[in-house]
């Protein structure tokens, strides 16, 4: 298995920068996520890694070995890249042990080693049992699981996943996350997964690429993203984060945490080291904010409308300083009419940076 | 860092390119080569005496003769496809006619028929002795001239024989047809005969246009038809006239016919070009709403619709057939068929015919060897065009259309031409052999097995080629453990289309045959043409039947290969 370093990589259509350089260290063994509204580029950058796009400009590297960039191109054929396609592409007229093998044919491996390493990636996914089989008597998750023995056998530098979970229902979508996550933890491989789904990206990935336009936004670990974005996209893209506009003060409060002014409330954020006071946005999520108790002071607000989920029950407010605005926050118990004057307990937030 | 290491750079395998030049090597030979050799003829290589020539051909009455009649001929005929194929596509289209897919089947029968097969078919319908007049009790007076030897009759064959051009394309119109016009015509009270006329036949012009054209370009190649009943009835028509040319006066006056040739050549051009321009014109609205499906009801209409579309369907594709097999198995020509008198001589008399029984070889290898070798010819182009996006292969993906879209005869000047003088190092002659007819057929049926090959090579999904190429394979490797075996049922009804064709060929075999290389269609021709209508018909019907097999065959390859939708012409 490979690391990949991508190196100001863009890769332009016409007047578009699908890709625009991007620069990316992805160590070997890890599993990447790109994650991103459709149309930001994440397919064309998989693309690239595969070797179908070339890079306009600079570099992507297997390990030290360039494979784009640098006025040459190394083609897909010989690139060592496995992949996971949307619909698995699994050829139609071979049976799974003939799918699984034909990159080790192609290699012209001997018949009884090309055998055993077959019986090795089929037994790792377990679908030994149904090495005969053709792609067309297979269920939607059994193909999945020839298709990432098919990555397997061929040893690759890097397996790249293209959306692979779209086709499934929401049942066979959990189950079939956790056998990625398990083929993961077995092979060690470097896994590149393309994703418009936040969820999946966060339970499946080591680090998560949000991409937008092209651009990534920010490269880090799920919990990272999720309580410090770097972008007011990343923020309301992933967890549909609120973004909302503070003046933060110089002070610091007695937890480490800075003071700051929403609408004229003070509320307490967390904020990266060293941010300067002064007007700024602040990323609150629906957990960090609760209605005020009796007495205990808050953002001024009129209840909007409900939703109902069962356990819960999500209501929506207008902050009665900037009505065109919508917050959002949770209640278990019985939340307050519609039409209601409450105000916002501001339990946690981050300040976005400059 | 070092620049790219591993597999060196990215440049094209060569293999690839091999197979390319072979493939080009391939149209040029067979497909381009043969028609410049025609151009060439007639402007510069003939020997200074070009203009003369010209001059002689051009000058003479005869030519203009046969260049109007191919004219006339052709226009009528249109107009009888036209006409034919829109009202039956309009009423398969747009009601609820019932017991569709057979009326589909028996409006396209008449292009499984060959042109000189019809051509006799309709010939026995209408003849003295046909069961037609003793059914409606018409006495057909003796010494009277079969109708069909006439202007009028070519027209009316002409025009059915290509009927299902104009009905595949005004099908395939209405299918890309959005139904909401049609629905807003009716919310605003417009009743079916107004819908048809102001609002569907107008949308549908691209359709018509290319349809009528194709079937116009048809006609004036035709040489079944005009030879079998415009000979007798001294109407001339440019295939014929070339036909009759170079009969007579043999390969001397080589230079003249080609000259024919190029009038016909440049007729079909102009055909073509507002076909393509039909074409071009066509909406190309594959993500429509709702497809029109059947937006009328015949209610009381119902009973005489039906009746006149059966009698119709009842007269252009099985009437015939039925005269045809009904003559082929008469003791002799006038003696009445019952139970008692019918018999199975002529068709001993075929097989015993060595003749017949050559033909039935020559043309059994002339097809297989056409279709094996459009098959192995069409994938790797197909794929180098559409998969790889060769430019160089584009090019040669249009050129192959030539030789088919243009009439066969201009093809069959062509072959001559080339083959006529003693080939270089051999230095023996294909002219009057088995290969010349082999070469001009290679040539002519390209085209017909490139198309669904192309079909099903498109339908390949990209990502399952990706998906080989992440594993290792080259390009020629993925063609062949991959695109080959999944484009393979669309390659192999390709290959049944040419066979069906070549196995019944008459225009391109008319010039090119010699004695001991006849094909199947020339001895339909030349038994008819010797007064041996009983056994012209019994090699006719025996083409027939294997023709039909094919279809069949061909229609099962379809249903268990699973092709995508086009493939077979009369699956469109």
């Amino acid at each position: 298995m490979a690391g990949v370093t991508l190196d100001r990589v863009s890769r332009v259509f016409g007047q578009t920068r699908a890709v625009d350089r991007v620069s990316m260290t992805i160590a070997a063994g890890t599993l990447v996520a790109l994650l991103g509204p459709s149309g930001c580029g994440k397919t064309t950058l998989l693309r690239l890694l595969a070797g179908f796009e070339p890079a306009d400009e600079g570099t992507v590297a297997f390990d030290d070995r360039v494979v784009s960039g640098n006025g040459g191109h190394v083609p897909p054929e010989r690139r060592r890249v496995g992949m996971v396609f949307q619909a698995y592409a699994l050829w139609p007229h071979m049976t799974v042990a003939e799918n699984v093998g034909f990159a080790l044919k192609v290699r012209r491996l001997s018949g009884a080693e090309r055998r055993a390493r077959v019986a090795r990636a089929l037994e790792t996914v377990g679908m030994a049992h149904l090495a005969e089989r053709r792609p067309a008597a297979l269920s939607g998750g059994q193909r999945q699981r020839v298709a990432l023995a098919r990555c397997l056998a061929m040893e690759p530098a890097v397996v790249l996943l293209d959306e692979p979970l779209a086709n499934l229902d929401v049942h066979l979508r959990d189950s079939m996350q956790e056998e990625f996550r398990r083929f993961h933890r077995a092979t060690g491989a470097t896994m590149v997964y393309v994703t418009h789904d936040q969820a999946e990206a966060m339970a499946l990935a080591d680090r998560i690429a949000v991409m937008d336009r092209g651009v990534v936004q920010q490269f880090s670990d799920p919990a990272t993203l999720y309580r410090s974005p770097e972008t007011a996209m990343v923020a309301e893209f992933v967890g549909r984060g609120m973004v909302v506009p503070v003046t933060l003060n110089g002070s610091a409060s007695a937890d480490g945490r800075r003071t700051a002014d929403l609408w004229g409330t003070p509320v307490h954020l967390r904020a990266p080291e060293g941010t300067a006071a002064g007007p700024a946005s602040a990323c609150l999520r629906q957990e960090g904010l609760r209605l005020a108790a009796e007495g205990e002071a808050g953002l001024p607000a009129t209840v909007a409308r409900h939703t109902f989920h069962g356990a819960s029950t999500t209501v929506h407010l207008r902050p009665s300083a900037d009505p065109q605005r919508t917050l959002t926050l949770r209640v278990a118990a019985e939340p307050p009419p519609v039409g209601a004057e409450i105000r916002v307990a501001v339990d946690d937030g981050w300040l976005l940076p400059a | 860092m070092t620049a790219t290491v591993w597999g060196g750079a990215g440049r094209r395998p060569s293999g690839e390119t091999l197979l390319l030049a072979l493939v080009a090597g391939y149209v040029l030979v067979f497909c381009v080569v043969p028609l410049l050799r025609l151009f060439a003829e007639a402007f510069v290589l003939g020997a200074g005496g070009a203009a003369e020539t010209f001059g002689r051909v051009l000058g003479a009455s005869r030519t203009w003769q046969a260049t109007w009649h191919t004219l006339e001929a052709g226009l009528g005929a249109t107009a009888v496809s036209l006409v034919l194929g829109t009202v039956l596509a309009l009423l398969v289209g747009l009601t609820d006619l019932r017991w569709k897919s057979l009326v589909v089947f028996l409006a396209i029968m008449p292009l499984l028929i060959p042109a000189q097969i019809a051509a006799l078919a309709w010939l026995e319908l209408l003849g003295p002795s046909s069961f037609l007049y003793d059914l409606v009790g018409y006495d057909f007076p003796a010494g009277q001239r079969n109708p069909l030897y006439s202007r009028e009759g070519i027209m009316l064959l002409m025009g059915i024989e290509h009927a299902p051009m104009v009905f595949l394309a005004v099908r395939a119109g209405l299918r890309a047809l959005p139904a909401d016009q049609v629905e807003a015509a009716r919310a605003a009270g417009a009743g079916p005969l107004r819908i048809i006329g102001s609002v569907l036949l107008p949308m549908l012009r691209p359709s018509l246009i290319a349809g009528g054209a194709l079937a116009f370009v048809s006609a004036i190649g035709n040489f079944g038809v005009p030879a079998l009943l415009g000979i007798p009835a001294g109407y001339t028509m440019l295939t014929t006239l070339v036909y009759q040319r170079l009969n007579g006066f043999g390969i001397t006056i080589l230079g003249q016919v080609a000259v024919l040739a190029m009038i016909l050549a440049a007729i079909a051009a102009i055909g073509l070009a507002i076909q393509a321009w039909g074409l071009s014109r066509r909406s190309q609205a594959i993500e429509r709403a709702a497809a029109l499906g059947t937006a009328f009801s015949l209610g009381r209409w119902r009973w005489p619709i039906e009746t006149a579309v059966w009698a119709v369907l009842l007269m252009i594709g099985v009437l015939p057939l039925i005269a045809l097999s009904s003559t082929s198995l008469v003791q002799a020509l006038g003696v009445p068929l019952s139970w008692e008198t019918w018999t199975f001589d002529h068709y001993r008399e075929v097989f015993a015919n060595p003749m017949t029984s050559r033909a039935f070889q020559n043309s059994l290898m002339l097809s297989s060897l056409a279709a094996v070798s459009s098959v192995l010819v069409s994938v790797p182009l197909s794929y180098l065009t559409l998969t790889r996006r060769r430019g160089l292969a584009r090019v040669l993906d249009l050129l192959a259309d030539a030789p088919y879209a243009l009439p066969g005869i201009v093809l069959a000047i062509a072959v001559i031409l080339i083959l006529l003088p003693p080939l270089p190092v051999v230095g023996i002659s294909l002219y009057n052999s088995f290969w010349i007819l082999l070469f001009a057929y290679l040539g002519r049926f390209l085209a017909l097995g490139l198309r669904p090959t192309a079909a099903g090579v498109q339908s390949v999904e990209p990502a399952l080629e990706e998906a080989a190429q992440l594993a290792g394979a080259g390009s020629l490797r993925r063609l062949r453990s991959v695109v080959f075996p999944l484009a393979a049922p669309s390659a192999a009804a390709g290959g049944i289309l040419v066979f069906m064709a070549a196995f019944n060929e008459l225009t391109v075999s008319a010039l090119l045959w010699s004695a001991g290389n006849e094909t199947l269609g020339v001895v339909v021709f030349s038994l008819y043409d010797g007064g041996d209508s009983t056994a012209a018909a019994a090699v006719a019907v025996l083409s027939v039947v294997a023709t039909l097999l094919l279809a069949g065959l061909a229609g099962l390859v379809a249903r268990f290969g699973r092709l995508p939708q086009g493939v077979l012409p009369w699956q469109a």
